[in-house]
């Protein structure tokens, strides 16, 4: 069930009509069962890895919480661990390690009888398992009380509207929210309702008309024209940016409107000046999760300057097979890691320069343009097939640039016409540091810009109920 | 009025003395509905200051939206332009057909017209030359126009004051599945959603077509939605889309092709399932015209003699059975047999559908001197 099809609107009228009619207690029962009911349009089966997941965790959670003694709270930690990501393992990651080490043995002669599986991934796995671990982990740290209520409990593992995309929730912000009685107010309304129409204008309108462009460019084989290969580019970076943030918001949205608060996983990603800004605004429960659970355990930078630098190695290349099995993903965690730990070096290099008025004006403009290429290079690296396809990419961008040709003129367009109310909305966002400011703008510029914006997603949407990118994740 | 492209404005002034020049020529209802509607909008612009600070916002909003409607999609004079300035390599061809009705229809036919032959490019194909020459023959087309357009158009077709309506249907049109995304650009069915809804939802083919009844509802809802390739269109020409692109989204196939075309559509995509959910349509078509006084004639449509299969010879006789079955039930009905019309041959098809304009002539002669006769 698409958030962007007929399905899931009136799935949600129905859902929200029930909402507003019930109590609390009433309220979680009814979204459980909502959720379980989304999750298994994709697949019913699924449906027992949720459970399995929620039942798993519960249990783990109640057992750490009840006893004191370490090596038992050790055992129940690890059964949690085990059996997440021993499902992740199973079903995103076998037929990669297995064709790898095939592959591996082939090149020293020996063949090996093919022993992948016809596994089907299932949609979302990688968020709720993440989501759920993070709860045990905060139980085993004593950072969280255990959940007595399965209830909210198997709600906060399966709440519908991010249960497929995320953001990952944290307990600590969900679990009490959903054993308060909720209180709607206008303001929720009038947000939510402005998140999702925003998460649906990036979807419908930019994440999918630039999937036509970026799908047409990458799927070209071998050496292309670089012009071409540069726009494509450009395309799927801001198409990933709204099919995912566009995600986010229509989930943040939907949750508002019911009074519930999630966390904000997208800000202004492209407006940033360094690989670290880029992570505080890009993904964010996925950045956080994995330095509160990874990069912190690890040592995070108060064990030295080398081991800072492979914590974050370790992160970042962990980070990129999270979003896959795939060697593009490795490249593309290798990539970020590198950015990040030469970002670290330089930092002392650039700190002292500090320019003010135009000038300074000047170098921030410069210092994002620079950032938003780098950017869109870990975009091609993620975009593409193969590592060969990455080297093509590149090869085609860098030795064959040119000339501009029809398309490339047209999709240089396509890129403007849809990544330029992006950008203008993020700038106003990002000047009052407020996802929502657009409420707050003088209604001579509101009332246009929205009236443009309702034009753009209506006459030039793509109504085709694409998937969203990160389904598959 | 057929699938045929209008004249090109060549300047903005140009097209503001059409508007000028032809405004005595719109219907009152135009006028009416521009009117009042325009006056609605001033008002609730003018009382928008009385409302409530926390209304107010949405409220503007709410009427720069249906004000910007109201220029764009609610006036005689925009879709005057539109037809004026878009043609069928712009839009496509049932697009462009689609803004030449929505223009005529804010025009006022004060005269009563013989026969109005209705249906789709192969209907214009066949009654376009005698229209152009007989005054007592007029055609409501649009490429691809099926049970389901005769239907939504139904209103707009009996603005033209017909007498008599020529339908010329087979197995073709009555045993083909519904395209529901040609259906967004038609008029919405209104209150017919009623009878519509339950049938669509029943139908077969409906079932793997989700998305198609969410297009056909949007675009009931929002005029944005349903009438957005004529933004496309104009934006696309202002910016030379399809020069850009060095492409034509409407290449004309060379006559060969669109015969092979025709024909693997004919001989592969008929179904019989598909015939009870158009017949329907016929049926609740053929009620609209006995309520308003209009005579039906329905004359058993032909094809190229290349996609008479076996499977096809039992759809149209099948089709020609219901057909019959209904004229006989209804007295308003008149159904022409296949074989009391001229019966054309290969040579006469330009393609697998469209018949040459000298084979048309011969079949019109023949019909309506038949039909002038009063055949039965």
């Amino acid at each position: 069930m698409l958030f962007n099809s007929l399905q899931f609107v009136v799935f949600l009228v129905v859902v929200y009509g029930l909402y507003l009619a019930l109590d609390r207690r009433g309220q979680n029962l009814m979204l459980l069962v909502a959720s379980y009911v989304f999750y298994g349009s994709w697949d019913w089966r699924f449906l027992s890895l949720l459970l399995f997941s929620t039942g798993i965790d519960y249990l783990a959670g109640r057992w750490i919480y009840a006893t004191a003694e370490p090596s038992r709270r050790k055992l129940f930690l690890m059964m949690s661990m085990v059996s997440n990501l021993g499902l992740l393992g199973f079903f995103k990651y076998f037929n990669f390690f297995a064709g790898g080490l095939r592959d591996l043995l082939g090149h020293f002669g020996l063949a090996m009888t093919p022993f992948t599986l016809n596994v089907i991934l299932p949609v979302g796995i990688s968020f709720y398992t993440f989501q759920t671990m993070s709860y045990t982990i905060d139980v085993y740290r004593g950072s969280l009380k255990a959940e007595k209520d399965f209830l909210d409990f198997a709600l906060f593992v399966s709440f519908f509207p991010q249960l497929v995309a995320g953001p990952i929730e944290r307990a600590s912000n969900l679990l009490h929210q959903f054993a308060a009685r909720r209180i709607i107010t206008r303001k929720d309304i009038s947000e939510g309702l402005w998140l999702i129409f925003w998460g649906y204008f990036l979807k419908v309108y930019v994440a999918d008309n630039l999937a036509e462009v970026a799908e047409q460019v990458f799927a070209a084989r071998g050496i292309i024209n670089g012009a071409e290969a540069l726009m494509g580019t450009y395309a799927f970076n801001f198409q990933v940016l709204g099919d995912f943030a566009g995600y986010s918001s229509i989930a943040i949205g939907v949750s508002r409107l019911m009074g519930i608060r999630l966390m904000i996983n997208f800000l202004f990603p492209y407006f940033v000046t360094n690989p670290r800004e880029f992570w505080a605004n890009w993904h964010i429960s996925l950045s956080t999760w994995l330095r509160d659970y990874l990069y912190f355990p690890l040592g995070g930078n108060r064990k030295g300057e080398v081991r800072k630098y492979f914590n974050l190695f370790i992160t970042m290349m962990l980070g990129g097979l999270w979003h896959g099995a795939a060697w593009t993903f490795v490249v593309w965690g290798f990539f970020h890691s590198a950015i990040l730990i030469v970002h670290r070096l330089l930092e002392p290099l650039t700190a002292h320069v500090r320019l003010k008025g135009v000038a300074g004006g000047l170098w921030l403009a410069v210092r994002i343009v620079f950032m938003f290429q780098v950017i869109c290079l870990g975009g091609l690296i993620f975009r593409c097939q193969s590592v060969g396809q990455i080297g093509d990419m590149l090869e085609s961008i860098l030795f064959h640039f040119g000339p501009w040709t029809h398309a490339a003129v047209y999709y240089g367009l396509q890129v403007l016409t849809c990544a330029g109310p992006v950008l203008l909305v993020h700038f106003f966002q990002m000047r009052s540091k407020d996802v929502v400011s657009v409420n707050a703008l003088p209604q001579a510029v509101r009332v246009p810009l929205l009236v443009a914006l309702f034009y753009l997603l209506v006459v030039w949407g793509e109504y085709g109920a694409r998937e969203f990118i990160y389904f598959q994740f | 009025m057929g699938p045929a492209s209008s004249s090109i404005f060549s300047s903005s002034a140009e097209i503001l003395r059409w508007v000028l020049a032809n405004f005595g020529r719109l219907s009152t209802t135009a006028w009416l509905h521009t009117v009042a509607a325009s006056a609605v909008l001033i008002l609730a612009a003018l009382l928008v200051r009385r409302l409530r600070p926390s209304w107010r916002p949405a409220v503007t909003l709410g009427i720069a939206i249906l004000a910007l409607r109201l220029v764009l999609f609610g006036n005689p004079a925009s879709w005057t332009a539109y037809s004026k300035l878009l043609d069928e390599f712009d839009v496509g061809r049932r697009q462009n057909a689609a803004i030449l009705l929505q223009a005529r229809h804010y025009l006022a036919y004060p005269e009563p017209v013989e026969y109005l032959a209705v249906g789709s490019s192969q209907t214009y194909a066949l009654y376009g030359r005698r229209a152009g020459r007989e005054a007592n023959l007029d055609i409501f087309s649009m490429p691809g126009m099926g049970p389901l357009d005769y239907v939504l158009y139904r209103h707009r077709i009996a603005e033209r004051k017909p007498r008599k309506i020529l339908l010329f249907l087979s197995a073709s049109d009555v045993a083909a599945g519904l395209s529901y995304n040609a259906m967004r650009m038609v008029p919405g069915p209104g209150l017919y959603w009623f009878r519509l809804l339950p049938r669509l939802l029943a139908a077969r083919q409906f079932k793997s077509a989700e998305g198609t009844l969410a297009d056909m509802l949007a675009a009931d809802l929002l005029p944005e939605y349903k009438n957005a390739y004529v933004l496309r269109g104009l934006v696309g020409k202002l910016v030379g889309e399809q020069e850009a692109l060095g492409t034509e989204l409407l290449p004309e196939l060379p006559d060969a092709e669109r015969l092979e075309a025709n024909i693997h559509g004919l001989t592969s995509t008929l179904d019989a399932r598909n015939i009870p959910l158009q017949l329907s349509f016929v049926r609740d078509f053929a009620a609209f015209c006995r309520q308003r006084g209009i005579a039906l004639v329905i004359v058993e449509g032909q094809y190229h003699p290349r996609a008479v299969t076996q499977e096809n010879r039992v759809l149209n006789a099948t089709v020609r059975a219901e057909l019959f079955a209904l004229a006989k039930a209804d007295p308003n009905i008149t159904f022409v047999p296949r074989e009391a019309t001229v019966l054309f041959e290969a040579g006469d098809y330009r393609d697998g559908l469209h018949v040459l304009p000298e084979a048309a002539d011969r079949f019109t002669a023949d019909l309506f001197t038949k039909l002038d006769d009063g055949v039965r």
